[in-house]
């Protein structure tokens, strides 16, 4: 149970001194001369005051120099105090001493220290400032000592960035909570904000020639868009806007403005705040070029003046090096670039950047002479000079030349070449070609340095054996600084997470007995071992201790390892349910053997609600009405949707969270329940989710399906790439405005209850899962419909999916991916289509912007024969390969796609014969080419994509509407339309196709 | 509730005198009152005085073992060699080659101190004097003119010419120099550390 002490209680302990004092008690003025009394007397006891100490008793026993039995001695006494404050745990310590039969009782009279434990604060104010910049303000570290003095600072602190952030009248006091356990003081800044000020307009000093006031305030962005009145006042859109101002003198040639806040005047009821600032224009900059156009953006990228707001020679001789680089890279190998720097007018400064580009040159080769120990494809790999390829001129300059010389001999260097030398020259008119010209590098290897022995000393407490094996620095081994560094690394990783964080290494090397091999030898200085006390937790208001437990790796007792410390703060913030952890070793300067670890966790709002908008524009329209049966291949339309995540984080302080999700566009009505579990059977790679859905979807134009279901399922992450999912289904599909020959109907209109188990693998080692660039992604889903799980249809599932992305050269990417799927049905009921057993919702669609662009959404694979609406498949087949690449700027890229593949009636009918037989076969590859573009935002990429489908597949339509379609059927005397899916498909949505 | 009735307890008069407590602390240092007070005695015997340990004397005392602890401090995490402990002995032996181990050692007794407190103070003098040496002497530059102006300064008038006296000059103008070094270094790191008074006198 907590003890929690009140700060009356050491006024009470204040008084009861002084009482003490005037009744009689007395010290005398020189401890010292006291203390002589006692010299060379037998210690008989030794005592605490409180009993009850910071330290457990056999660590007192360790520390304290005295003993009982042993002679009092003043230096003994001085040691022990020296020793016992050393380790972080008092305040005060003083020692008194008294004659008893046997001989003198000591006591350590103690002031325990405390430590900074958990710090928040609360009030009525908005975010910004968050809890998490007031506790950042105030520099009450966790875990740090706790001294009363430094709480007026803090406070000084929080007031002022409250201040900055509008807040004027803002009180500011705190509330303590000592808790005895593990010595800590909870902080509460309590805030009284009052109302957050506006700003009126600035009072603006000093020189407006250049900019007036008004430019000023409309450069700064605090007043309102189009709107009267000022936005409110916070400490960055305070500093945003003094920047935009110093900005917009810059786009004025005023490159050496100068803007500076001089304070915030609150006025009248500190509802208002004026901005009080100093211009101070600068002389007019001008920054030309001469003799080569060069961009004002490039300049600005290129000539530090722009960023320093200062003119130096310095600045000016880097930005011509810097112009040089851009020249050279662009094929200008011989540019020369110099700079002139005049003063025409007082205020006004011209810089002259003269450029002679010189001859444009393509850079084609990459020589490399005298390697023999790395091969070319091991050096080419670190260097930065590219030769010419089709998509450019070369990359090279001499900045680059110089880099890929140190590269190269670094690489030899930590591969024990101790003496390499590496030298370059430029070849212009290489091969007699007119501005060609190549890079040779001459490498001088000279002899490879080894280990000849390898001394580790210093390891007394820990085997050090495994470590040793793995160390770079054996015996034989290349030797090099670089290994050494290495293996330092290692070490003290070694001993850190084994509980000695001061642990040092020290290495010096000797010539070893044969020429060039060199004798180590590692000291390592293992310090003092750190061991856990006790694992602290605090911030905790709803969460339940036990969820928090589960996650904490460390044991009292154990090793102080820092790895453990991360790896369970890791664990705590993958809960979701925390939005900070902080961690800490408590007292960490303090001597003491046994650490308090603290965890101060800060619980996440247990609502989140976010809403969403979106926009899909393919061939998804046409056909809406019930009984409507044109476009059965689609037609252009827009499907504008929003949706809404309520999550409920944490409930019941269980770490378990409730999320209700809904989704409403034209063409799907969703709604989703679900209950997540995480770390379920206390297993961190287990998660559970139970799941309430209902779906009715018009996205498979042929009908409407409506769907309840309820799923389990069970995630385990095996490892960081690699999830396994478990999951348990039991639907029921029924399916309505059934678009196929009515003769059709009596078998696929029936709703049917479907109970699947299935496995499904994920392997992920993509750099990025929203715009991979390099990596593969791999799934492969397993599942049983069968009469065990209640369900009304037998089948099996499994579908796989294989991506691979490679990066070519530094700008493309190589995109592929296959799929494959097949819907094996089995235990047909008589009821049943036996050609045909799936039902129409369990059925394989695919075609459209994710799976083959080159049909539109859900309109691959078989169609019905009378109405020209696809029906689905039980296999299919795609496969994706695309060409991504950047195309203006850092943010709008292109790609250029082939897409092949189709649905399949069944596993054999799987074929990649590109023509259809008839118009009723569709187990067929159809092919598409296509161009996309994609522009980056920060939820990952927009896309348009324009897909041309080589040989779509020609069908049946029916002219009229349904109930003309049942006439006609009834009578055998259906006419068809013929009908084809068109060549020209697009895409807009948010996400790479794969 | 206990804890006010362990306040309570301490209340009660006892027999116990205060022996040592601390009177500054440092960082993770202290300085104790015995601490100060034998310090005062070191200084007293050192210098053949009686020591005073008035509250001014006190003061003086407390400040310069402020100054040792931080060198103290210094030295352990920067890891300049001090003495080793089988050299100390050599140390007041060498203290005691004139008047010998018996007499130094009635003369300790009468400040009440013991051959182990002169020992540990002879090794802290010779700690302080290796600081010196390898952390600030090595900075210092002593040039041509600085030996000239100092020559001409305190020897104008001396027989005795340049080059004769320019070793033992030079090795002055480096201690002077390095004693200024080292006492700004103590002032930025007195500024820097953490220091709290306990014994609230001792405060300048």
């Amino acid at each position: 149970m907590k003890q929690v002490r009140h700060r009356h209680a050491t006024f009470l302990a204040a008084v009861s001194l002084i009482v003490a004092h005037a009744s009689g008690a007395q010290s005398p003025p020189d401890p010292a001369l006291a203390a002589h009394a006692y010299q060379g007397k037998l210690i008989g006891s030794i005592s605490f005051a409180p009993a009850n100490q910071p330290l457990d008793s056999a660590q007192l026993q360790s520390i304290l120099s005295v003993r009982i039995g042993r002679i009092f001695r003043e230096s003994e006494i001085r040691a022990s105090i020296e020793r016992m404050y050393a380790t972080g745990r008092y305040q005060d310590i003083q020692v008194d001493a008294e004659n008893v039969s046997g001989g003198v009782a000591i006591r350590f009279i103690t002031k325990p220290s405390w430590f900074i434990g958990h710090v928040t604060a609360q009030g009525n104010f908005s975010d910004p400032p968050d809890v998490g910049q007031i506790v950042s303000a105030s520099r009450l570290d966790l875990g740090q000592p706790f001294d009363e003095a430094a709480l007026g600072p803090a406070e000084q602190a929080v007031r002022a960035l409250f201040v900055a952030n509008g807040y004027f009248d803002v009180s500011v006091s705190h509330r303590l909570l000592y808790r005895d356990h593990a010595s800590q003081v909870d902080i509460t800044f309590l805030i009284h904000g009052g109302r957050r000020a506006r700003y009126v307009a600035p009072l603006i000093n000093g020189d407006t020639s250049v900019l007036s006031a008004k430019q000023i305030v409309a450069a700064s962005r605090w007043k309102l868009f189009l709107l009267p009145g000022f936005h409110d006042v916070t400490q960055n859109r305070t500093r945003h806007g003094i920047t935009e101002i110093r900005l917009r003198y810059q786009s004025a040639n005023r490159l050496m403005a100068s803007v500076i806040l001089d304070r915030m005047e609150p006025i009248g009821n500190s509802r208002r705040a004026r901005p009080v600032i100093t211009v101070d224009p600068g002389p007019l900059v001008d920054i030309r070029t001469t003799g080569a156009k060069v961009s004002r953006g490039t300049l600005k990228s290129n000539i530090p003046v722009f960023e320093e707001h200062t003119i130096d020679a310095d600045l000016l001789s880097e930005g011509a090096s810097n112009l040089r680089d851009y020249f050279q890279a662009r094929g200008y190998y011989d540019v020369n670039v110099e700079y002139e720097e005049t003063r025409p007018a007082l205020n006004h400064t011209e810089i002259d950047y003269e450029i002679e580009t010189g001859r444009r040159h393509r850079f084609v080769y990459v020589g490399l002479i005298g390697n023999r120990y790395f091969d070319r494809r091991q050096l080419r790999e670190r260097m930065l000079l590219t030769p010419a390829s089709f998509e450019f001129r070369g990359r090279y300059s001499d900045a680059y030349r110089r880099r890929d010389e140190s590269s190269i001999a670094d690489l030899y260097r930590s591969n024990g070449f101790q003496d390499v030398e590496v030298t370059s020259k430029v070849i212009d008119d290489y091969r007699g070609r007119e501005a060609d010209i190549a890079a040779v590098f001459t490498i001088r290897e000279g002899p490879q340095y080894r280990v000849s022995s390898l001394a580790v000393e210093g390891a007394e407490s820990l085997d050090l054996s495994p470590v040793i094996a793995a160390l770079g620095s054996q015996r034989g081994q290349p030797f090099s600084e670089y290994s050494v560094a290495e293996d330092r690394e290692t070490i003290l990783a070694f001993y850190g997470n084994a509980g000695y964080p001061n642990a040092t290494f020290e290495w010096n090397a000797s010539p070893g007995p044969e020429p060039h091999t060199v004798g180590l030898r590692f000291i390592v200085n293992e310090g003092p071992r750190q061991f856990v006390r006790e694992v602290v937790t605090s911030g905790l208001r709803i969460t339940r201790p036990g969820v928090v437990n589960h996650q904490i790796e460390l044991k009292p007792g154990d090793p102080l390892s820092p790895e453990k410390m991360e790896d369970t703060q890791r664990s705590l913030s993958d809960l979701g349910i925390f939005a900070q952890v902080d961690m800490a070793v408590q007292n960490p300067d303090g001597d003491e053997r046994d650490k308090y670890v603290l965890y101060d966790l800060e619980e996440a709002s247990r609502y989140s609600l976010t809403t969403g908008f979106g926009l899909e524009f393919a061939r998804i329209g046409g056909s809406n009405a019930v009984t409507d049966l044109s476009n059965p291949g689609g037609a252009p339309g827009f499907s504008p949707n929003i949706s809404m995540d309520l999550t409920r984080l944490n409930f019941l302080g269980t770490g378990q969270s409730i999320s209700l999700q809904g989704r409403l566009s034209t063409l799907q009505k969703r709604v989703l329940l679900n209950y997540f579990v995480p770390r379920i059977f206390s297993s961190p790679k287990l998660d559970a989710t139970f799941s309430l859905l209902y779906d009715d979807t018009n996205e498979v134009r042929t009908f409407t399906a409506k769907r309840a279901e309820a799923a389990m399922q069970i995630a385990q992450h095996v490892s960081r790439p690699i999830t396994i999912f478990y999951r348990f289904t039991y639907r029921d599909a029924a399916v309505s405005n059934l678009k196929i020959n009515p003769l059709l109907l009596p078998h696929l209109a029936q709703s049917v209850r479907i109970g699947m188990a299935s496995f499904n693998l994920v392997q992920d080692r993509r750099d990025d899962p929203v715009d991979p660039h390099t990596g593969v992604y791999n799934t492969l889903d397993l599942g049983l419909a069968s009469k065990i799980f209640g369900s009304q249809s037998s089948f099996g599932r499994v579908l796989g999916r294989n991506a691979t992305y490679y990066r070519l050269g530094s700008k493309l990417v190589l995109a592929r991916e296959t799929q494959f799927g097949v819907e094996p049905a089995f235990a047909i009921p008589a009821s049943a289509d036996p050609t045909d057993p799936i039902p129409l919702p369990e059925r394989f669609y695919g075609g459209g912007g994710n799976t083959m662009r080159g049909f539109p959404e859900n309109q691959a694979g078989p169609r019905d024969p009378l109405t020209g609406f696809p029906l689905g498949g039980s296999a299919l087949f795609f496969n994706n390969t695309e060409l991504r690449f950047p195309l203006y700027g850092p943010n709008v890229n292109g790609v250029l796609f082939e897409d092949a593949g189709n649905i399949y009636s069944s596993l054999s009918n799987i074929s990649f014969r590109v023509t259809q037989h008839d118009i009723n076969d569709f187990d067929y590859m159809v092919h598409a080419v296509g161009f996309g573009l994609r522009y980056r935002t920060p939820v990952g990429p927009i896309r348009l994509d324009l897909a041309y489908s080589i040989n779509p597949p020609r069908y049946n339509g029916f002219p009229g509407n349904y109930n003309q379609l049942v006439a006609c059927s009834a009578a055998n005397s259906c006419q068809a339309e013929a009908l084809q899916i068109s060549h020209f498909q697009f895409f807009f949505s948010i996400g790479q196709a794969f | 509730m206990r804890a006010g009735l362990v306040f309570a307890l301490l209340a009660i008069p006892c027999a116990g005198v205060i022996v040592d407590r601390i009177a500054i602390s440092l960082g993770t240092q202290v300085i104790t009152d015995s601490e100060i007070d034998q310090r005062i005695r070191l200084s007293a015997f050192e210098n053949g005085v009686t020591p005073d340990f008035s509250l001014a004397s006190r003061k003086l005392a407390a400040s310069r073992l402020i100054d040792e602890k931080l060198v103290e401090h210094e030295m352990t995490i920067g890891r300049y060699p001090g003495t080793p402990e089988d050299k100390k002995p050599a140390l007041l032996a060498a203290y005691e080659k004139n008047r010998g181990p018996a007499e130094v050692t009635r003369q300790l007794a009468v400040y009440g101190l013991a051959r182990e407190d002169l020992m540990n103070d002879l090794a802290r003098q010779q700690d302080l004097l290796t600081f010196l040496s390898l952390r600030f002497r090595p900075a210092v530059q002593v040039s041509e003119q600085d030996v000239q102006n100092y020559y001409r300064q305190h020897f104008a008038e001396s027989k005795l010419q340049l080059n004769e006296l320019r070793g033992a000059i030079e090795k002055k103008i480096t201690d002077d120099r390095a004693d200024a070094e080292l006492d700004q270094w103590l002032k930025d790191h007195r500024e820097r550390t953490r220091i709290t008074y306990l014994e609230k006198d001792l405060e300048p």
